[in-house]
């Protein structure tokens, strides 16, 4: 994957470099938008970061270029600037995304991947929650790349989860979705599932959430050591 | 603080023109206390001079002797009120007493040629007031007496006293008529002054339109104009603040990425990742907040922009169902709820509840409550929301059970800044003053109060009705 990451503050751009070029993509850093709109004429990258306020040529105004160059290569926008009416402008103009400095790295890479992806035409298969992954395709779900065992009524339930992951499931939701495989599903059973399911994906950053009065959550929830 | 009487205009002119009047009143005074006594000793005189002259006509010649029959009316037209002594003496020529008190001596400027005299003298230790009378006898050549009346001075004063006192009171009176209509005229000139400062008054501490210059007496148009002068020079200040607060964020910002991508690296540098951990976690935990605080911060600078203006600028009203943005906003916070084992409990949810709204306001007033309750209670303790529509407001109650806050602490928790415990390093102490903020700006009521039954703390919201339109 090569990345053009447009960015004048050397310090964030060697930082930028270092970390994506550790997740194997070939980063070409220019400081300006000069250097950046001649590098285009000739070069074509997966994807673009572009910071907006630049010394010369505006990122806004690069942005402009490119898209009436027709150039579609995915755009994603980095900026200090957090108002919603530049947000807005931006992703207008053509930009794919837009994030905010400062950022989290684990959550520049997953916007990343996603433009990627929207791009080349692919939805990935694979659902990832911390450590906890599930391939739509083949219905596996694994931790720590082992695969869980899962009774089927579990496996449902943790599916439906993982599905909506970080949406709330109301109890009577999963009622009305198992209801198709077994025959009743109480409320209570229901806590039963959901206590054997956080047993078995322990470990794995992924929890469930009980919300009372709404239902329950799937989220990754950082160590606390280790989170913010 | 010189003299604070002073400072009023209207006293001061009041006094610049009481004093003068005072001075007048005295001067004046003065010359009608004069006159009186003056008025005084004439009617005195008057009525001694006739007493005299009816006394003087009383005499008779019989030969060499003086003949008299004191007549009544000439002292009953003296007698008084004021226990005046009358007294009296008829001498001849040759200045011989043949009627009336001996103490009485006739005046050395009585003669042929000055028929009256009128002056003060003592009688018995007395003052009174004389008058000679020179009367030629009639048919006699040459023969003629001299008549002396006097009489203490108890009426003339009573007269001098009343005359000049009577003069003094429609002074008086004049001077209150002169000062109080002064007063309604000052009043009445002055109401434009009264109705600017008024209005200066009204004004909220922030609102910095310029002054209307209609109607307004030409002697008051350079302070008006002065003031918006002032004013226009204040908005640029602000408007400078705002940028410079703009471009500080933007730094900040900008140093916080650099910080957090540093960090990052670190942290996936296997050798750091063992010496360093708490290190660098701690650092990162520091930058999370200090971004919390500078983007609290812009929010609250563009809430109150927001508030003086009437215009939220980054963001459209639309229909909001509040219910789907609370479960978003609880679904939002779950994780790092649940992370200091914080249970949400949702008591009530009512999902047809509409409000027409900016967005990005309600979310962040919401987010700001609820993550003001997550950073201030125990582990273990329980944040419970409920979204009803009471008899006349729709209301989210949002409550812990917490340790909650004083009583007397209540006000001063919306203070920008106001920690409660100062050792939390987490808040950015600005979530309760953005959202008191936005509740003005959107024009519904924050209150907050120890929630029934136990401990905490309860932060109710109520959204005006009239926002709420049918579904």
């Amino acid at each position: 994957m090569r990345l053009l990451l447009v960015e004048d503050n050397l310090e964030l751009a060697n930082s930028l470099v270092h970390l994506l070029s550790q997740s194997a993509y070939v980063v070409e850093h220019a400081r300006s938008g000069e250097v950046a709109s001649s590098l285009l004429d000739t070069q074509s990258y997966d994807l673009i970061l572009l910071d907006l306020n630049l010394p010369g040529i505006k990122g806004q105004n690069l942005l402009r270029r490119i898209r009436t160059k027709n150039i579609d290569m995915p755009v994603l926008i980095i900026s200090a600037q957090n108002d919603s009416k530049t947000i807005v402008e931006n992703l207008d103009l053509g930009a794919d995304d837009y994030i905010t400095k400062p950022f989290q790295i684990d959550e520049l890479e997953a916007r990343m991947r996603t433009l990627i992806r929207r791009v080349n035409g692919k939805k990935s298969p694979v659902i990832v929650c911390g450590s906890l992954s599930y391939d739509t395709n083949s219905k596996i779900f694994k931790n720590h790349d082992q695969n869980i065992d899962l009774t089927p009524k579990e496996h449902a339930v943790l599916e439906l989860l993982i599905l909506k992951l970080g949406k709330t499931i109301s109890k009577q939701e999963f009622i009305n979705s198992l209801y198709s495989i077994n025959d009743f599903v109480s409320p209570s059973a229901l806590e039963i599932y959901t206590t054997r399911i956080r047993k078995k994906i322990q470990g794995s950053g992924a929890q469930i959430i009980t919300l009372r009065g709404l239902g329950y959550m799937l989220s990754f929830v950082p160590d606390e050591k280790s989170s913010l | 603080m010189k003299n604070h009487h002073f400072k009023s205009l209207k006293a001061r002119l009041l006094v610049w023109i009481l004093i003068p009047s005072l001075l007048i009143i005295l001067i004046d005074a003065l010359l009608v206390y004069k006159q009186s006594k003056e008025a005084a000793i004439l009617v005195e005189d008057n009525l001694l001079l006739a007493s005299a002259k009816v006394i003087s006509q009383q005499v008779k010649v019989d030969g060499s002797f003086y003949e008299i029959i004191t007549p009544p009316a000439a002292f009953e037209m003296l007698a008084d009120d004021f226990r005046d002594k009358v007294y009296f003496s008829v001498r001849d020529k040759s200045g011989f007493l043949f009627a009336g008190n001996n103490e009485l001596v006739c005046s050395t400027r009585v003669d042929l040629n000055h028929s009256e005299d009128a002056y003060f003298s003592t009688l018995d230790g007395e003052p009174v007031r004389v008058v000679s009378y020179f009367y030629r006898i009639p048919n006699s050549e040459a023969d003629f007496v001299e008549t002396t009346v006097a009489k203490t001075l108890g009426s003339y004063f009573a007269l001098t006293n009343s005359l000049f006192w009577n003069t003094i009171k429609i002074h008086f009176v004049m001077l209150i008529v002169l000062m109080s209509s002064l007063t309604m005229a000052l009043k009445w000139t002055l109401k434009p002054i009264n109705q600017l400062a008024g209005e200066l008054e009204k004004r909220s501490s922030r609102d910095l339109r310029p002054l209307t210059i209609d109607d307004v007496p030409s002697e008051l148009l350079p302070v008006i104009q002065s003031i918006n002068d002032y004013v226009f020079r204040l908005k640029k200040n602000t408007q400078s603040y705002e940028e410079f607060l703009q471009n500080a964020a933007h730094h900040l910002r900008t140093s916080y990425a650099i910080i957090n991508a540093e960090t990052e690296i670190a942290l996936r540098n296997p050798e750091l990742r063992q010496s360093g951990n708490l290190f660098i976690t701690n650092l990162k935990r520091q930058v999370a907040s200090g971004v919390k605080v500078v983007n609290d911060l812009l929010m609250l600078a563009s809430v109150e922009k927001a508030n003086d203006s009437g215009i939220f600028i980054n963001g459209k009203k639309e229909r909001i169902n509040l219910a789907e943005m609370v479960v978003g906003i609880l679904e939002k916070f779950a994780p790092i709820a649940f992370q200091k084992d914080i249970a949400f409990n949702v008591m009530e949810l009512d999902t047809t509840l509409n409000i027409v709204e900016t967005p990005l306001l309600i979310e962040e007033l919401i987010s700001n409550l609820i993550d003001n309750a997550i950073q201030h209670i125990p582990r273990g303790s329980e944040i419970t929301i409920a979204l009803s529509q009471q008899l006349c407001a729709t209301t989210l109650q949002i409550s812990d059970n917490g340790h909650g806050i004083p009583a007397d602490e209540l006000d001063n928790v919306f203070k920008r800044f106001y920690r409660l415990d100062s050792s939390r390093s987490t808040s950015s102490g600005l979530g309760l003053s953005i959202a008191r903020e936005i509740c003005a700006f959107i024009g519904a009521t924050i209150t907050l109060s120890r929630p029934l039954g136990h401990d905490g703390l309860q932060a109710e919201i109520a959204f005006k009705t009239n926002n709420n339109p049918p579904i």
